[in-house]
C-alpha cells in the first residue's frame, strides 16, 4: 500500500516535471518565438497574429499555466502547419506508431527469450560464442541501416514484404507492412536483452539455491528450466520500461525509412515547418506515456515479486 | 597491457577504433578525390580499383565522402563524450558522495530527462537551437550525462564509508580534494569503459540525426545523411547503402568491443 502510494506520488511530480522541461526548452531561445517560426521574411500582421495565438505578450509564468489547464482539457493547442488541433494530428497518426511498437516488442520478446534460454545452456562453448558475437552486432547495428538492408533483402531482392509507403488496406496487410520495420528495431533490443539474460542465468548457477538442488541430483537441463530460467525472466520485465523507450526512439526513425505514417513521420514534418506546437504537443505525448508505462511496470513488479520494498 | 592484449574483444576493438581513427587523420592531410567534386561521367559506378566503394549519385567517390565524413563523426563523439563525462562525474560525485537532498533533487531530475526518448528530445531541441556541429554536441552530451551521473554516483555511495575516506576526514581533508584526489581514480575504470559504450552511441546518434537532416548542413559529408541520400538508390547502387552503413556499424561495434574487452579483464581481476 505504502508502495503504490509513493509511486502514485513520485508519478505526479515526474509528470510535473516533464510538463516543466516541455514547455520550457520551447523558450530557451533568445529572441521572438513567432519570427523563429516564420522565419525572417514574415509579415508584421501574420506575425501579431501568431504572437497573440501563442500567447506571447503574457509572463511566462502564466503562458506555462494557460498551456497547462489546456492540457489537462485535453487541448494541446494547435498545429501552425496543418491548421487543426495537435490531440486530433497525434490521435490519427498514433495507431500506426503504437502498432509497430507493440509488434516490435513482442518480436524482441521471442527473440530473446529463444536465444536467452539457449545461451543458458551453452554458456561456454561454441553455441553461446556464436551468439554472443551476433549480440555484438546487434547493438552496434544502427536501426536505419539495417532496416534499409532488410528492405533491399526482402523487399527488393525476395519481394516478400512490402518496402514502406502508405497504402496498407486491412489489418493483415498493416502487419505485413510493419514486419520488417519493427524486425529492425526488434534486433537491436534483443540483443540487449540477451546480454541481461546471460548475465542473470551466470550469477544464478553460483548462487547456493541450485548447488543444493544440483547436490539432490537434478540435472543441468531441470535445474535451468525450473529454476533458474523463471529466476533470471522476473528481472527481465524492469528491462521493459528501457525497451519501450527505445522502441519509440527507434520507430521515430524507423518511420522515416519506411515512409511509414505515423508519429515519427509527423515529428520530421513538425521539424521541418518549425512547428513549435505540434512539436511540443508530441514531445509532451510521447513522454508522457513513457512515464505511465514505466509507473504500471513498477506496480506489476510489486505484483509478481512482494518482496520488493521501499528503500 | 599484455593481459589487455590477450583479450579478443578489446584487441578487436582496438584494431577498429585505431583504424578508422587513422583513417581520419590521413583525411586532413589526403583524401583521394575532392569529395565536393560532381563527374557526371562517373554516376553510381559500382566498386572498382579506381573507386573502392563505387561513386554517388553525383559521380563524387564514396570513399573520399566517407573519409571527409569520419571528422565529423569522431569530432563531435568526442566532443559530446567529453561534455557528457565533465558534467555527469560532477554532479553523480556530489550526489554520491553528500547524499540528501542534492541527491534527492538531481536524481529525480535525472529520471526526468531519461523519461523522454533521446532521438525525440534531441531532434527537439536542435530545431529549436538550430542545426550545426556545435548545438549537436551539446545535445548528445546532455543525454548521455545521466549515465555517467548514475554510475558515478553508485561508486561514490559504495566508496565514502570505506576506511581511508574517513581518515581523510577525520585528518581535515577538504571535501573537495576527498572526492577528487582520494576517490576518483579508485572508480576510474567503470567510467573509462561507459566512456567507450557512449562514444559507440553517440556516433550511432549523429548518424541518426543527421539521418533525419538534422546534422551538419551540405556539403560537408556527413555518414548519417549519406545513408539517407543512397536510400533512394537502393536498387542501382546497393553498395552505397551497404558501405556507408558498414562504416557507421564498425565504428561503433569497435567501441563497444573497447568496452566489453576492459569490462571482461576487470571482471577476471
Amino acid at each position: 500500500m505504502k508502495y503504490t502510494f509513493y509511486n502514485i506520488i513520485n508519478l505526479l511530480v515526474t509528470l510535473f516535471l516533464i510538463s516543466l522541461v516541455t514547455f520550457f526548452v520551447f523558450n530557451i531561445i533568445p529572441g521572438d518565438p513567432a519570427l523563429i517560426i516564420l522565419g525572417p521574411d514574415a509579415d508584421i500582421n501574420q506575425l501579431e497574429i501568431l504572437r497573440n495565438q501563442l500567447n506571447l505578450d503574457l509572463p511566462l509564468l502564466q503562458r506555462y499555466l494557460i498551456w497547462i489547464i489546456n492540457v489537462f482539457n485535453g487541448n494541446l493547442g494547435t498545429s501552425i502547419k496543418f491548421n487543426e488541433s495537435v490531440s486530433y494530428l497525434i490521435n490519427s497518426r498514433m495507431k500506426l506508431t503504437l502498432v509497430l511498437t507493440l509488434m516490435s516488442i513482442f518480436i524482441t520478446i521471442i527473440i530473446s527469450m529463444f536465444f536467452g534460454i539457449i545461451i543458458g545452456r551453452n554458456k561456454n562453448n561454441i553455441i553461446g560464442k556464436i551468439i554472443e558475437v551476433f549480440c555484438q552486432f546487434g547493438l552496434a547495428i544502427p536501426t536505419f541501416w539495417l532496416g534499409l538492408i532488410l528492405a533491399l533483402v526482402f523487399g527488393v531482392i525476395f519481394k516478400i514484404f512490402p518496402t514502406g509507403g502508405y497504402a496498407y488496406s486491412d489489418d493483415t496487410s498493416l502487419i505485413k507492412l510493419l514486419f520488417l520495420p519493427s524486425l529492425s528495431i526488434a534486433i537491436g533490443n534483443s540483443a540487449i536483452i540477451i546480454r541481461f539474460l546471460k548475465n542473470s542465468i551466470r550469477e544464478q548457477f553460483n548462487l547456493d539455491y541450485v548447488k543444493v538442488v544440483r547436490s539432490k541430483g537434478f540435472s543441468e537441463n531441470y535445474i535451468l528450466k525450473k529454476h533458474i530460467l523463471r529466476n533470471t525472466f522476473l528481472p527481465v520485465i524492469t528491462t521493459i520500461g528501457i525497451i519501450i523507450i527505445d522502441t519509440l526512439s527507434g520507430s521515430i526513425i524507423i518511420e522515416n525509412v519506411f515512409s511509414l505514417n505515423g508519429i515519427g513521420s509527423l515529428t520530421i514534418t513538425a521539424i521541418n515547418f518549425r512547428d513549435f506546437p505540434l512539436l511540443q504537443g508530441i514531445l509532451l505525448y510521447i513522454s508522457f506515456i513513457v512515464v505511465f508505462v514505466n509507473f504500471l511496470i513498477d506496480l506489476l513488479y510489486k505484483i509478481i515479486d512482494p518482496r520488493i520494498e521501499l528503500k | 597491457m599484455k593481459k589487455y592484449l590477450k583479450n579478443f574483444n578489446f584487441t578487436c576493438g582496438l584494431i577498429i577504433v585505431i583504424t578508422l581513427f587513422l583513417m581520419c587523420i590521413i583525411s586532413l592531410f589526403y583524401i583521394p578525390y575532392n569529395y565536393t567534386e560532381m563527374n557526371y561521367e562517373d554516376i553510381l559506378q559500382s566498386p572498382s580499383i579506381k573507386h573502392i566503394f563505387g561513386t554517388d549519385n553525383f559521380g563524387r567517390d564514396i570513399f573520399s565522402r566517407i573519409m571527409q565524413g569520419s571528422k565529423t563523426t569522431f569530432l563531435i563523439s568526442f566532443f559530446s563524450v567529453l561534455i557528457s563525462s565533465t558534467i555527469g562525474i560532477f554532479l553523480g560525485s556530489f550526489m554520491g558522495y553528500y547524499g540528501g537532498i542534492i541527491d534527492k533533487v538531481f536524481s529525480k531530475f535525472i529520471d526526468v530527462l531519461m523519461a523522454f526518448p533521446s532521438i525525440l528530445f534531441a531532434l527537439v531541441i536542435i530545431s529549436v537551437l538550430g542545426s550545426n556541429i556545435t548545438n549537436t554536441i551539446i545535445v548528445l552530451g546532455i543525454l548521455s550525462v545521466p549515465r555517467f551521473a548514475r554510475l558515478t554516483r553508485s561508486s561514490f555511495i559504495q566508496g565514502k564509508n570505506l576506511d581511508y575516506v574517513k581518515l581523510a576526514k577525520i585528518k581535515g581533508v577538504s571535501n573537495f580534494r576527498i572526492i577528487f584526489v582520494h576517490m576518483l581514480p579508485n572508480f576510474k575504470m567503470p567510467l573509462i569503459i561507459n566512456a567507450s559504450f557512449s562514444f559507440a552511441l553517440n556516433v550511432l546518434s549523429e548518424a541518426g540525426l543527421s539521418y533525419l537532416g538534422l546534422g551538419i548542413q551540405p556539403p560537408e559529408p556527413s555518414w548519417g545523411r549519406m545513408l539517407k541520400e543512397s536510400q533512394n538508390y537502393l536498387q542501382q547502387a546497393p553498395w552505397y547503402v551497404f558501405f556507408t552503413g558498414f562504416i557507421i556499424f564498425i565504428l561503433a561495434l569497435g567501441f563497444n568491443l573497447l568496452g566489453d574487452g576492459i569490462n571482461d579483464i576487470l571482471e577476471e581481476k
